[in-house]
């Protein structure tokens, strides 16, 4: 890999996130008519049955605050010098608590379920749909393909919808919802530690099972067209042994496009994981954003919105620099 | 229809074949029924020969190709005859002694050398596996060491080894594969068109290599193609296919000078000559689809000189010397095919002669396509 490429790569990085974080910027402001800091204190003031008539005077407060009072030109230079230091400001719903804090308190949840599930899924689809293909695998595995077929049509929050109806509310195998017992304090104990696995078996296998169909029947396709590859009856006059010419010739050449579909599907991965946080009432990004949506918590939205495109931006590099070292014909020179 | 000997010229008589293939025959299973691309093929190699399989397209010649190393896919299957290489029967192995026989007994140098070899991993790599999975024993170093001596068998520098195969030219490519094909040092190796997609100056340089590594290790070569000149330099013994039968198989000399098959006859004559100027004879027609082969010949369809038995019976072998056979029913006509075309010949310069006198001719008569 060239060094040439790799700092082009970082740069671009850091471009696309330049773009993103104004865009964050701009579109609040070009939302004209509502005003969130005003929405916010009749709210509350109405909450407590009480309409101050000093509320001109605190929305003026308010405003001084968040700094709304200066020239657009500087409130884009402070907010871009905050997004660099990672302050995304505070929370409007949970006033005095910075968004950065509440994304850093549901972001373990996230991570957790939403990993496991895309490396289970992806790791699973894959082989799978690799030995679905293959001719000389069992044929038992031909009829998976039926199941596959349904789940990966069936979007994960309605697969999450139908396994909380049987196996939670149903048979009460697992909890409803939530991300631990209620009543319980989050601690290292290995009992606790069994209740989180516990919660987070619906909510990741929901995801499991929509997306492994998916990544199945790419990797099937793809296995199927390389079959038909030339370098592939070559290495069966090789003589090879089976598992050489399925893995290093086969798998090897069918994960190319495979590992491209991760990258480009990525974000509609997470999107997802989203939403099935919500349905299961999961305590991570997703239900935060949820929350935030139906508050009207502007600041927090648009903190967890650029901080997912943060996480996409360096997911995508990672890939992306890793994409040369699985395909040696990626030659960045000319790019 | 079988042919139980290639020319023994210049083998020892009580010398046994390297390969021995007989009463071959593979059949396709298709939906519009069974096809049969190889039909009751025989021949013998000897160490050290090099037999030339020449034929239209679709005449099977690929088929038997695959069906030495035992790859036929269904729909098709290998549905009789016997391969041999030495003391060992392929078609008798189990699946798992087959692998283990190709490349070690019999070597294959693919058609298509620009894709066989795998883009994602190093020319290295793909030298290393087959030396490997055939000889577990050897070590890292020992192994590194073979890596580089075949390399260099084939005229390839050592830092090829590194390479990924889209950074080597087609002939390099072609001379990795040749690389390969004797790094265990097989008894036969079957080169099907190793040189269809490259230029003829490389193509020329590529069967150099291959016919000095023939000589050098002594290997059998079965080398598969259509182009009748590359045939006429290349190898000692030839057979002509035509819809999945041998028509005719013999010493090259001996064939090119004088064919027993009409089929032969017409593809040494389609050749452009350097003496003869003239419109190239090409041969009319095309080849029968294997579904509606005519009766008795299945050449008749095409053949000038196509008699009455030839629809009603299946020509059967006739051997002449030197190991030279053919199946034509013209051989039991008194004067052959050579009487044919020397018939034909006479008619022809009657023909010219008579145009000359008028004038309108073109003078000298027709040279027959020698390729002496």
């Amino acid at each position: 890999m060239r060094t040439g490429y790799v700092v082009q790569r970082i740069l671009l990085f850091f471009a696309i996130m330049w773009l993103a974080a104004t865009i964050n910027f701009v579109l609040p402001r070009l939302a004209t008519g509502r005003d969130p800091i005003r929405e916010q204190l009749i709210a509350q003031s109405m909450r407590g049955g009480f309409m101050s008539t000093s509320m001109e005077v605190m929305v003026k407060e308010y405003r001084v605050k968040f700094g709304l009072d200066e020239p657009l030109p500087k409130q884009y230079v402070t907010y871009l010098w905050n997004t660099l230091r990672f302050d995304l400001g505070k929370s409007l719903t949970n006033y005095p608590k910075a968004v950065m804090n509440l994304i850093g308190e549901a972001l373990p949840w996230t991570l957790g379920i939403v990993s496991f599930a895309i490396v289970t899924s992806f790791t699973l689809g894959t082989i799978l749909g690799a030995l679905i293909a293959w001719p000389r695998a069992p044929r038992l595995l031909k009829f998976t393909v039926p199941f596959l077929l349904t789940f990966s049509a069936v979007p994960f929050y309605i697969l999450g919808l139908i396994l909380i109806y049987f196996f939670a509310f149903q048979l009460k195998w697992f909890p409803i919802g939530g991300g631990y017992p209620i009543g319980t304090v989050p601690s290292f104990t290995l009992g606790f530690v069994t209740k989180l696995v516990y919660h987070a078996m619906l909510p990741s296998l929901s995801m499991i099972l929509a997306s492994t169909g998916g990544w199945a029947l790419g990797m099937r396709g793809m296995m199927v067209t390389i079959q038909g590859e030339d370098y592939m009856n070559y290495a069966e006059a090789k003589g090879l042994t089976d598992s050489r010419i399925f893995f290093g010739y086969g798998v090897r050449n069918a994960m190319l496009p495979q590992t491209t579909g991760l990258a480009l599907s990525l974000g509609q991965l997470i999107a997802g994981a989203g939403l099935v946080e919500v349905v299961f009432g999961y305590p991570g990004i997703g239900s935060l954003l949820g929350q935030s949506i139906t508050q009207f918590d502007y600041t927090t939205i648009y903190g967890i919105v650029f901080f997912l495109i943060v996480t996409l931006g360096i997911v995508l590099l990672v890939l992306d620099l890793l994409y040369p070292l699985i395909d040696p014909r990626i030659n960045y020179e000319q790019a | 229809m079988s042919a139980d000997s290639t020319g023994r010229s210049g083998v020892a008589s009580g010398t046994k074949p390297v390969l021995s293939v007989t009463d071959l025959c593979v059949d396709y299973y298709t939906d519009a029924g069974r096809l049969r691309a190889c039909d009751h093929v025989s021949f013998n190699l000897y160490p050290g020969q090099r037999l030339g399989l020449v034929g239209e397209s679709g005449s099977g010649k690929s088929t038997i190709a695959l069906a030495l190393m035992r790859m036929i896919k269904p729909p098709g299957r290998i549905s009789g005859g016997r391969v041999m290489v030495g003391d060992d029967d392929l078609t008798a192995m189990s699946d798992n002694e087959m692998r283990s026989a190709r490349m070690r007994l019999i070597g294959m140098v693919p058609q298509a050398a620009m894709s066989a070899l795998n883009p994602v991993i190093r020319i290295r790599a793909q030298i290393q596996d087959v030396l490997q999975v055939h000889e577990p024993n050897l070590t890292y170093s020992q192994v590194q060491a073979r890596i580089l001596e075949v390399l260099e068998a084939v005229e390839l520098r050592p830092e090829v080894a590194s390479l990924y195969p889209h950074e080597l030219s087609g002939g390099m490519k072609q001379r990795v594969c040749i690389a390969i094909a004797v790094a265990l040092r097989p008894k036969v190796i079957i080169a099907d068109e190793p040189t269809s997609a490259l230029d003829v100056i490389v193509q020329r340089q590529v069967m150099e290599t291959i016919g000095r590594l023939q000589r050098e290790m002594n290997i059998a070569v079965v080398l598969i193609g259509h182009d009748m000149g590359l045939m006429a330099q290349f190898v000692d013994h030839l057979a002509v296919m035509y819809a999945g039968k041998l028509a005719e198989i013999g010493p090259t000399p001996t064939l090119f000078a004088k064919p027993n098959h009409p089929y032969t006859h017409m593809l040494i004559s389609s050749l452009p000559t350097l003496g003869q100027k003239g419109v190239f004879r090409g041969i009319p027609g095309i080849t029968p689809s294997l579904l509606a082969l005519p009766t008795g010949c299945y050449f008749r369809t095409r053949c000038p000189y196509v008699m009455d038995v030839c629809s009603s019976e299946a020509p059967t072998q006739v051997a002449f010397d030197g190991g030279h056979v053919a199946s034509c029913h013209l051989s039991a006509v008194p004067g052959g095919l050579t009487g044919r075309v020397e018939a034909e010949r006479d008619a022809e310069a009657t023909l010219h002669s008579a145009r000359a006198e008028k004038g309108t001719g073109e003078a000298g008569p027709n040279k027959t396509g020698g390729f002496s």
